[in-house]
């Protein structure tokens, strides 16, 4: 079930995470959430971050974005380990209030092209593009307000794509959503990452959708976290199929272990 | 929540304005605390206002040596100081002040504009200067542009202002824009301070100014043949309904008025400690007896100011004569 | 924050279909039941009904005005308030006075504008700006502003530059407080999201931070404004300069020496009126920015 770590992948390593700490001041003192977490992501594939609340999986997010620093090991990234927050490492985070309230939906994925660089025109019939692609193309002049949050959350995908950033940084994207549509769109966002190549980083904190998800699963501790293991998922898909069933009832097990209440609706 | 227009609903407006009419008919309109009448001394409240300066010299003694309180036991004097003599008109129309002062100008206007008043007596004839401060303005046509004070628009000092404008520049409003509303102190200070050019004002404000260095460029009489600068005056119909009153004021005036003739000195002392500044009575006895400041209770001047105001478009009508605009005890005296 | 807290629509549409846009929202602030219900009275629209009120004391006044013989040199009746309306619109007088005393205010609400920027923007880069911003807007806003016209008087002399001062002092800690406190209530999620586009700085303000604040920024303008007004007439009625180059505070006051009673009432109405239409321009831009966004309810009287 272990990958072999680091070394003779044939594919290159995007993102490499090594020995990293990460805590938050907490009256004057660190309170650490991340002890001591290794794990890397190959160019291509889609990773998720799976772990038990407070773990510490969005601050590592965070900290690969660039909004935070390790108090302890590096994380490199295409060779760079100074990591300031940049459209290179395109977030799409939880919340509905991500957009931009006084932009219509078109421009809210054009004004991110235009502002790294691609010219006005350019801009926006890319951002037509993707706007279509995520289904959006009857609503691109309504403004975020109108719109209902599985909606929202496509223009918030449709802006990372566009940027075609190095790495999809995704947080916990559909948990504020209600179950029908959150299955809708981890159905939707497979179909995009097989059509358009993309390298994610997708935390959660359920089991289903990162098996649904994922490529590979790199499992956390409770804090301070360490990885607990990283298991390869690429085969498992279909939620109706004894690998599928297995592996989720692995998972589990070793949630449990974490102290994770394992009648917890959350780990279905 | 389905309530229609019924009866419970319209009574309860009905009553409501009802209400509303009750209480606008009802309030406003204060009636004047009239005098007893009878054997019995005069009651109620008298109110007597005044301006800054020795203009109102009269008052001022009457209110030191209490003589309307002795002549009058049974009544609340009250003196009071205002800027101007349109808070004074204010004042009375309000009926809170019974007496009024002032110049000229803001009789003639509050007549014109119908204010039921008329002159009780006259109090002084001065002759009123335009300062210009130390290094200022040395002749009126360098004042445009500048800033020169009086204590109100319609203020005697404001008409003096264009009738110089009008003899000297040819044009009455020539300097209208310079004109700026202060009291006296107020000016004196800023005259003294630079922040003004000018200052039209009265004694003894002018003579202080002169003391401080500021120079004398005109005075009111080179336009008015000395003219009445202050008088007192009543509304018409407290006037008919307190005659005691009346003479018991007018007596006071000419008493005062002879005392600030024959006995300057004593005069002198006493608007000193009466109007609270800190000049020696030394000083008031100086300004009281100066070139150009004569004490008496006929009015003069009061239909030339008319005149030209009427010319400048301050007033609508001229009167017919001066004996119109005073009360009985005036008429057939002195007076223009 | 504001935009997610409206549920808009629920999904069951996989099209996404058009969701109700905010042509409900004024009326969806009223529970339906009441619309059907209701006296005759609140069934009108309220042009009408505040007409009829209006109307209702205009008539009120002109009638106790005529019953009770009020003398004209205390109060005017609308008839002849109205009269000297038209005369001042006529001569000019009136109009003149407006512009002088709308032109103070302009300029002293613009560099009122232009400091509260620098102020708010020193504060979101830099501690000590936050400090400085703090202490000022403590001290100064709860100052009149009218107080400090006897030492604009001293510092400045009497003219406009005076006056401009004092109104720029009443304008400027409103809008600072307002705006800074729209600077600091933006999502953190829309500041991590400017950040992740790469952007900072000047840039950040300006596309991330000011439309964000926006809300904020125009109450302070609508807050601002109304002390302005209210200071440049309080300030006019003291300054008092004779002639032409007086504004509304000086016509009224004017007018009062001179006993033309229903002018002061002319004054009063034109001041009023100028007040209502200014606050209504902030109203509609009010509905093309920030409502149109999403990010201020629409309130629910009409």
């Amino acid at each position: 079930m272990n990958d072999a770590p680091h070394g003779a992948a044939t594919e290159a390593l995007l993102l490499t995470v090594d020995h990293v700490e990460l805590g938050y001041p907490v009256d004057g003192e660190l309170s650490i959430a991340v002890g001591d977490a290794s794990f890397d992501i190959r160019k291509g594939e889609k990773m998720m971050l799976l772990g038990p609340s407070g773990c510490g999986k969005s601050t590592i997010l965070k900290a690969i974005a660039g909004f935070m620093k390790p108090s302890r090991g590096t994380i490199t990234v295409a060779g760079r380990t100074k990591l300031e927050p940049g459209p290179d490492r395109a977030v799409v985070f939880q919340e509905f209030d991500q957009l931009f309230p006084w932009r219509t939906v078109l421009d809210n994925v054009a004004y991110p092209l235009r502002v790294t660089g691609t010219d006005k025109e350019q801009a926006t019939e890319q951002a037509r593009r993707f706007v279509e692609m995520m289904g959006l193309s009857h609503v691109t002049d309504r403004y975020p307000h109108q719109l209902s949050g599985g909606m929202k959350q496509r223009v918030a995908i449709a802006r990372a794509f566009a940027l075609d950033p190095l790495m999809l940084l995704m947080d916990e994207p559909f948990g504020a959503l209600d179950a029908q549509t959150r299955s809708r769109l981890q159905k939707e966002l497979n179909d995009i990452a097989e059509r358009t190549p993309v390298t994610l980083l997708f935390v959660t904190h359920s089991i289903q959708e990162a098996l649904v998800l994922g490529d590979r699963i790199t499992l956390l501790s409770h804090p301070p976290s360490t990885v607990l293991e990283v298991v390869d998922v690429t085969e498992i898909h279909d939620p109706d199929t004894e690998e599928f069933i297995h592996m989720r009832r692995h998972l589990r097990e070793l949630l449990a272990d974490e102290g994770e209440d394992v009648d917890h609706a959350v780990f279905e | 929540m389905t309530s229609s227009w019924t009866g419970r609903h319209a009574a309860r407006v009905a009553a409501l304005l009802t209400a509303l009419a009750l209480a606008v008919a009802g309030c406003g309109g204060d009636d004047e605390e009239a005098g007893g009448g009878g054997g019995d001394s005069p009651s109620g409240n008298l109110t007597i206002a005044y301006q800054p300066g020795i203009g109102y010299a009269q008052l001022l003694i009457m209110r030191e040596q209490k003589t309307l309180e002795k002549a009058l036991p049974n009544m609340k004097i009250a003196y009071k100081e205002l800027a101007s003599g349109a808070a004074i008109r204010d004042g009375m129309l309000a009926n809170e002040i019974q007496v009024g002062s002032g110049g000229v100008g803001p009789f003639l206007v509050g007549y014109d504009a119908g204010v039921d008043w008329k002159v009780l007596s006259a109090l002084n004839r001065m002759d009123l200067w335009l300062m210009s401060g130390k290094g200022g303005p040395k002749s009126l046509e360098e004042f445009k542009g500048k800033k020169i004070a009086m204590p109100a628009p319609d203020s005697i000092q404001a008409i003096v202002l264009r009738k110089a404008a009008q003899e000297e520049l040819g044009d009455p409003k020539a300097l209208d824009s310079a004109i700026v509303a202060m009291p006296h102190p107020d000016a004196l200070q800023a005259l003294t301070s630079g922040q003004l050019a000018g200052h039209l004002t009265s004694p003894p404000f002018q003579f202080q100014e002169e003391q401080n260095g500021a120079e004398k460029i005109l005075g009111s009489f080179d336009y008015f043949d000395e003219h009445t600068f202050n008088s007192v005056f009543v509304r018409e119909e407290y006037h008919d309904d307190n005659a005691e009153v009346m003479d018991a004021l007018y007596k006071g005036i000419q008493d005062a008025t002879t005392m600030i003739q024959d006995q300057p000195a004593q005069a002198a002392k006493l608007v000193a400690t009466a109007s609270g500044t800190e000049a020696a009575a030394k000083d008031f006895e100086e300004w009281m007896t100066r070139e150009g400041v004569t004490y008496n209770t006929e009015p003069q001047g009061f239909i030339a100011f008319a005149e030209f105001m009427k010319e400048i478009g301050l007033m609508k009508e001229v009167p017919e004569s001066w004996e119109d605009l005073v009360f009985d005890n005036l008429k057939g005296g002195s007076g223009s | 924050m504001p935009s997610s807290s409206r549920p808009a629509v629920t999904e069951p549409r996989t099209d996404g279909a058009p969701a109700a846009g905010p042509a409900t929202a004024a009326e969806s602030s009223e529970p339906r039941h009441v619309k059907r219900g209701g006296t005759i009275w609140s069934r009108r629209p309220t042009a009408v009904r505040r007409a009829i009120l209006l109307v209702g004391l205009l008539v009120l006044w002109q009638a106790y005005i005529t019953l009770r013989d009020v003398s004209p040199l205390v109060f005017a009746a609308p008839l002849d308030v109205a009269e000297a309306l038209v005369d001042g619109i006529r001569d000019g007088r009136l109009i003149d006075a407006s512009v002088v005393t709308l032109r103070v205010l302009g300029i002293g609400m613009l560099i009122g504008m232009a400091v509260a920027a620098i102020l708010t923007t020193l504060a979101t880069w830099t501690r000590i700006g936050q400090d400085i911003l703090v202490l000022l807007t403590s001290m100064l806003n709860p100052l009149p502003a009218i107080a400090i016209l006897p030492l604009a008087i001293l510092w400045f002399g009497l003219n406009q530059t005076a006056l401009v001062f004092v109104i720029a002092n009443a304008v400027t800690w409103p809008i600072a407080i307002n705006v800074s406190m729209g600077f600091r209530t933006v999502p953190a999620t829309i500041m991590m999201v400017g950040r992740n586009l790469g952007l900072r700085g000047v840039r950040m303000v300006r596309d991330v931070l000011a439309p964000a604040a926006l809300p904020h920024t125009i109450t302070g303008l609508k807050t601002g404004w109304a002390f302005g007004w209210r200071t440049i007439i309080a300030a006019e009625l003291v300054f008092g300069v004779a002639g032409s180059g007086g504004g509304l505070g000086f016509f009224i006051n004017d007018a009062r020496f001179f006993l033309r009673i229903p002018e002061v009432f002319a004054g009063l109405v034109t001041i009023a009126l100028i007040g209502i239409a200014l606050e209504s321009v902030f109203n509609l831009i009010e509905r093309r920015t920030v409502i149109k966004w999403g990010m201020k309810s629409v309130e629910a009287q009409d």
